[in-house]
């Protein structure tokens, strides 16, 4: 019997032995968690006395290691703290401590704790099922600090899209709107509750709108983007239904995952008003000095077009002063009109893959008679077959003919003036080449500027408004090419305009004699 | 087309450049052409005796071109007949849009009444061309 409760009180004795290794365990592995864990932590027992914590609470509280000791009351615990608090605002623990009055097993507290130095801590409580209480601190002063950056960057932003003129709208990618600025209030009249979450296409007319769920879809199983930030003008609906011209720019944006576009909305009724008037200005100019035009050079060309009219000598000299001054006032108001038109940098052209050849030879055509009144000849070297080219035809012969007259001008009489085309990598070069005076050095750095004359004095002796060049510049800009001249004084001037060739399309003329002596 | 007469209505207000017109076209001795001063003259002629071709100022007093041009479209008897815009209009969108209302083609003032009828002939036997000087 003895032996048996020897043997029984050794199994209970190794039992406890592991029971208590066991626990052992537990709380070392316990102590490391809380040693690792980033917020302070505490344990306090059934009467508010501390039996465990970990070195972040140290730290955070601020308090001088050794201190905190198995048994401090929590109210010594918070004593401990007490000086680096600014705000008066450690709890008072009074008799009761301060969640003695109504912390229940399972319930929990927080609050924050604001310290001298700046810190704010955020204490929750938690008290246990057997009464003790879980104390944790975090410092979310840096959450706290961002937070009020935030909020002052949303301030601050939120100002700025209030007092920007332009109305600012975003939308979900089904077309609802998630926000309305004040400029988009003054510019619909809809106030920003009445808006959010409607449909965009209660901004838009019925045509419009009809087709914007459809633009919509497509972009959202296409991705593919037509009108993402792209400047465009089309029209809206105010909110009384009146219809307004507005220029709209879109982007998209990611917010949470989510697509969100914003919309930039400027209302261009006074821009579209004063748009048309310069039209309708520009139209009214056009025909009123082009129709009498059409008379006079028609007239005249009629005139010297009666072969069996035998005019005396000195008519016919008369006749051909008044025709060469007509084309000299029809290439004038063409000049003036391009640079009064919306402006010829944004002039519409329509660039398509052409024989600059072929416009060089129109351009020559049309032009030597004007020269031949000069006693000056155009010859031209294709030193190329052809080269093709993305260009306005039109405009480009526009540009020529412009060089042409200048290179005419300041020929003396007898001289000639040369055209090439030739090749020079990927780009056709057209030159034109006079052998006059030479452009003078001070002029040079204006050359291809608006009313630019190298003297004057130019402008009554060779005709021209000093647009020619600057038009000359920007349509060849606007071609994708360039312009430049070489001039030596004395001797003459070249300019010469590089056009990119569209891919194979050009051959030379030794190119083409190898190809035909290949076939042969 | 060169080889047979060609009727052409000339529709112009400035009677100085409506008779320019009617002069060079009349170079051509296989060119009959009728000319008046109004889109409203026009449609009358039109429908009367419908021309061949007719040339067709844009900026008219009363009826304009585009609105005469409408009106011949509305017609059936005159719907089919090639019109041809003369026009001071100045930049290439003007262009671009009277040639989208449906004309065969545009050709700008001041032309060169020596090639006219060769423009027009162009203009018409090509049917996307426009003539620009």
């Amino acid at each position: 019997m003895n032996f048996l409760a020897a043997i029984m009180l050794a199994a209970l004795a190794v039992g406890l032995a592991w029971w208590v290794h066991g626990l052992r365990e537990r709380v070392v592995l316990l102590r490391a968690m809380l040693a690792g864990a980033n917020q302070g932590m505490a344990l306090l027992d059934s009467k508010d006395r501390l039996i465990l914590w970990n070195p972040r609470l140290e730290q955070l509280r601020g308090v001088p290691c050794g201190v905190l000791r198995h048994g401090l009351s929590f109210a010594e615990f918070l004593q401990t703290a007490k000086s680096r608090c600014s705000c008066g605002e450690v709890p008072e623990v009074g008799e009761q401590g301060f969640w003695h009055c109504d912390l229940q097993p399972g319930q929990q507290l927080s609050m924050e704790i604001e310290l001298s130095g700046g810190e704010i801590l955020q204490l929750n409580a938690s008290r246990l099922e057997h009464g003790e209480t879980l104390l944790t601190y975090a410092d979310v002063g840096p959450i706290k600090q961002s937070q009020l950056a935030f909020r002052d960057l949303s301030t601050r932003l939120a100002a700025t899209l209030d007092n920007v003129l332009d109305g600012i709208i975003t939308i979900n990618d089904r077309g609802i709107i998630d926000s309305f600025s004040v400029g988009a209030e003054q510019l619909f009249g809809y106030s920003a509750p009445e808006v959010i979450g409607q449909n965009i296409k209660l901004l838009m007319p019925a045509g419009l709108a009809a087709h914007h769920d459809g633009y919509l879809d497509t972009y959202r199983r296409t991705g593919v983007k037509r009108i993402m930030r792209t400047r465009r003008q089309v029209e809206a609906r105010r909110k009384n239904g009146q219809l307004l011209p507005i220029e709209l720019g879109i982007s998209e944006m990611r917010v949470g995952g989510r697509r969100q576009f914003i919309g930039i909305v400027r209302d261009i009724t006074e821009r579209s008003r004063v748009d048309r008037m310069h039209q309708e200005f520009v139209a009214t100019v056009s025909h009123e000095l082009r129709t009498p035009l059409t008379s006079i050079i028609g007239a005249l060309r009629l005139l010297q077009a009666q072969r069996e009219l035998e005019l005396p000598p000195s008519i016919k000299r008369l006749v051909e002063i008044a025709d060469h001054n007509g084309q000299c006032l029809q290439r004038l108001v063409n000049d003036i009109l391009d640079a009064v038109k919306s402006g010829i940098d944004v002039l519409e052209l329509s660039l398509e893959p052409q024989s600059i050849g072929a416009v060089i030879a129109r351009t020559i055509d049309a032009n030597v008679a004007y020269a031949a009144r000069s006693d000056v000849q155009l010859v031209y070297h294709p030193d190329v077959l052809d080269a093709v080219a993305r260009i306005d035809a039109s405009r480009l012969q526009q540009v020529l003919t412009n060089l042409l007259s200048n290179a005419v001008n300041y020929s003396p009489g007898g001289q000639r003036v040369e055209v090439h085309l030739k090749r020079n990598g990927r780009f056709a070069v057209v030159e034109i080449t006079d052998h006059g005076p030479g452009i003078p050095p001070e002029f040079r750095p204006h050359i291809f500027q608006k009313f630019s004359r190298a003297d004057s004095s130019d402008a009554r002796h060779k005709g021209g408004t000093g647009l020619g060049l600057y038009i000359a510049r920007t349509l060849v800009d606007r071609m994708g090419g360039l312009i430049d001249y070489e001039t030596e004084l004395g001797r003459g001037t070249t300019f010469r305009i590089c056009l990119p060739l569209e891919r194979g399309m050009t051959t030379t003329t030794a190119e083409r004699t190898a190809v035909q002596q290949l076939s042969a | 087309m060169s080889e047979r007469s060609l009727d052409i209505l000339c529709v112009e207000d400035d009677p100085d450049v409506r008779e320019i017109i009617c002069m060079a076209l009349e170079l051509s001795a296989q060119v009959r052409v009728r000319s008046c001063g109004s889109g409203a003259e026009a449609l009358a002629i039109a429908a009367a005796s419908p021309p061949e071709i007719i040339l067709l100022d844009v900026m008219m007093p009363g009826m304009d071109g585009t609105e005469t041009l409408r009106r011949l479209r509305a017609d059936a008897r005159t719907a089919a007949i090639p019109v041809v815009f003369i026009t001071a209009k100045a930049t290439s969108t003007d262009l671009q849009r009277l040639s989208n209302l449906g004309a065969r083609g545009v050709i700008c003032k001041p032309f060169d009444p020596l090639t006219l009828l060769e423009q027009v002939r162009a203009v018409v036997t090509s049917p996307n061309a426009n003539a620009n000087p």
